[in-house]
């Protein structure tokens, strides 16, 4: 029952932000009425055609994105048994950043859609941590994984820098992206992001028995009857398409995958079967919140969303470190 | 069909040099059997083996009859439960929710959590006389309180093959004899139980079948009255012991002498 009433205040709260976001900080007045037309689809006037066209794929893309984050990290933390893991700190985000920079700088394989590109650079960065902070086994540190995440993560940074400064004259819209911004969302965007989330879904729902079992050690789950490297894979697989997905959209977004599954774990409790659909909420939440800040802090300027989550994700981080241990 | 576990060239270990060569041994069905042998010499390594935790370089393991590779997960773990021998302390759950999570192997792939595993459940809290724990929060227990969740989940689990890696390590005098007596129940009812002990003289009281390990591999295996030797114990544990049966029921009982 408390579950339930959680979900219906996450729904509240989405909602609310949602309507702000549409007519929220605009240089441009609009106003309600022309929210409300552009949503019905009757608008004529401009300010009805920039919340259709601009204002309201952004709101739900934010929604999307934040909500495929708050899964992917969550599932993160389920496999590595590490509340730290997200898609940053197991250098997914970089690597999906570096594959996309890679193809859209036109350096090497610029005929490959940037959404493979990063869901390929994320595996790979992926895969390197994993060696390098031999995270699946069981006496692999926090520390370690950690460590080896953020090292993955440096050198990704530092590679898509380089990069972007050989392909000149393409840096300024790499580096634009390269911040993590939803100041370029497309309808398109928001249908991609849609069927990823639809599949994050999907793919939260049949492996959250599984994490809970997780939960015991991986020898517990192993003897309670997990088929480990399947659960490994899957969600290796999903992970890497979700951050890749969110990266091709949006560029690197950080510290949602962070927090929503540790606040959601707060609300909820640590049942993965409520986690998935929670984490997903209170992540979509953030993402749109943290939109609406990026875009009111200096107003009329726009700020990546991105740099806000950091910014509010760097100290929460620190946090939860020092309470881990 | 008389025995539960049967491995055949069985070579166990993680990195280079094996923790276990070439081990050939049966574990009889409906007997409790005791594991014993110095720290470090593989124990836990077998057991994990069993759940295929622990992939052997080679040989074979087979469990009731059938080769351990042919079966699915969920068919070994409604056979085999297993009580690890370090137990991560699971953040964020109620003893009764743990408890509820030994029902996995039987209910839905959904985790559903039905009446009867509830029955269950309840069932092995009474049993376990940890029916008062059950509200709280695994993470907030004593270690001994802790192993007989942890103990009670695997009970839940309701399997044919038991297998405890060191059950006794954290409990009072009267809990390990809990545990040794909750062992025979399970035998009496046609339960198979494997423990890691190291009490010896309790491994040789309750169990019925010892198997012996050294560094490297098998020392001997056979009933308490076989394995109680002087030779044997110097040879497995390098101590001088003699052996004398108790005063309770006459079963071997190993006093070390004076150096
Ligand atoms: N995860 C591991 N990685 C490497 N070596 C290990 C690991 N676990 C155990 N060992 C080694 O394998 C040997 C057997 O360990 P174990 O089976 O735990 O012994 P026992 O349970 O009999 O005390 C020991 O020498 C130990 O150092
Ligand atoms: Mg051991």
């Amino acid at each position: 029952m408390r579950v339930f009433w959680q979900f219906t205040l996450a729904l509240l709260i989405a909602a609310a932000l949602f309507a702000w976001s549409l007519s929220a900080f605009s240089t441009f007045a609009i106003g309600r009425a022309d929210v409300l037309s552009a949503l019905t689809g009757a608008g004529d006037t401009t300010a009805a055609k920039i919340v259709h066209r601009i204002r309201l794929p952004r709101a739900v893309a934010a929604l999307l994105i934040g909500a495929t984050l708050g899964i992917s990290g969550l599932l993160m933390q389920g496999i590595s048994r590490n509340r730290l893991a997200s898609p940053t700190m197991l250098g997914v985000t970089g690597g999906a950043s570096l594959g996309l920079a890679i193809v859209s700088s036109g350096l090497v394989g610029a005929s490959m859609p940037g959404g493979v590109a990063a869901v390929i650079g994320g595996a790979v960065a992926w895969s390197l941590v994993f060696l390098l902070g031999t995270a699946w086994s069981e006496e692999a540190s926090r520390g370690r994984l950690v460590l080896a995440g953020m090292t993955m993560g440096a050198l990704c940074a530092g590679l898509t820098r380089l990069v972007v400064l050989l392909a000149e004259e393409r840096a300024l819209g790499v580096l634009n992206w390269l911040a993590g911004s939803l100041s370029n969302i497309r309808w398109t965007d928001v249908q991609v992001m849609g069927v990823v989330l639809f599949g994050s879904f999907v793919v939260g729902a049949l492996v959250a028995p599984s994490l809970n079992l997780m939960n015991l050690g991986a020898e517990s789950a192993r003897a309670l009857g997990v088929r480990l490297r399947l659960l490994r894979l899957s969600v290796f697989a999903a992970g890497c398409v979700m951050v890749g997905a969110t990266v091709a959209v949006a560029g690197p977004i950080g510290f949602i995958g962070l927090m929503a599954p540790n606040i959601s774990r707060l609300m909820v409790g640590s049942d993965h079967r409520i986690l998935v659909p929670m984490s997903g909420a209170v992540g979509a939440i953030a993402l749109l919140a943290a939109d609406i800040a990026a875009r009111g802090v200096a107003f009329p300027a726009e700020t990546p969303a991105g740099a806000v989550t950091a910014l509010i994700g760097a100290p929460f981080f620190l946090i939860l470190a020092r309470g881990l241990r | 069909m008389t025995h539960a576990i049967h491995v055949e060239g069985l070579t166990l270990g993680y990195d280079r040099k094996p923790v276990i060569a070439d081990l050939t041994l049966s574990i009889p069905a409906a007997r409790f059997t005791a594991l014993i042998g110095p720290n470090g010499c593989g124990k836990s390594t077998l057991l994990k083996s069993v759940i295929r935790t622990m992939p052997p370089r080679a040989g074979r393991i087979d469990v009731m009859g059938q080769p351990l590779n042919a079966m699915s997960a969920r068919a070994l773990a409604r056979q085999v439960s297993f009580l690890p021998q370090v137990l991560p302390v699971p953040e964020g759950i109620t003893v009764r929710q743990l408890v509820g999570y030994g029902r996995s192997p039987h209910n839905n792939l959904w985790g559903r959590i039905r009446g009867t595993d509830r029955a269950k459940v309840d069932e092995v809290l009474a049993r376990l006389d940890i029916t008062d724990l059950a509200g709280r929060m695994v993470d907030g227990l004593s270690g001994g309180q802790r192993q007989r969740v942890w103990l009670a989940m695997v009970l839940a689990q309701n399997t044919d093959i038991v297998l405890l890696d060191e059950p006794t390590t954290f409990l009072d005098i009267n809990h390990q004899v809990e545990l040794l007596r909750l062992a025979r129940d399970l035998v009496a009812t046609g339960k198979t139980v494997v423990a890691v002990l190291h009490d010896l003289n309790q491994a040789f009281r309750y169990a019925d079948h010892i198997v012996m390990l050294r560094n490297g591999g098998l020392s001997g295996c056979g009933s308490p009255d076989k394995m109680a030797t002087t030779p044997m114990l110097r040879e497995v544990f390098s101590i001088d012991a003699c052996i004398h049966p108790d005063p309770e029921c006459g079963r071997p009982m190993v006093i070390v002498r004076k150096p």
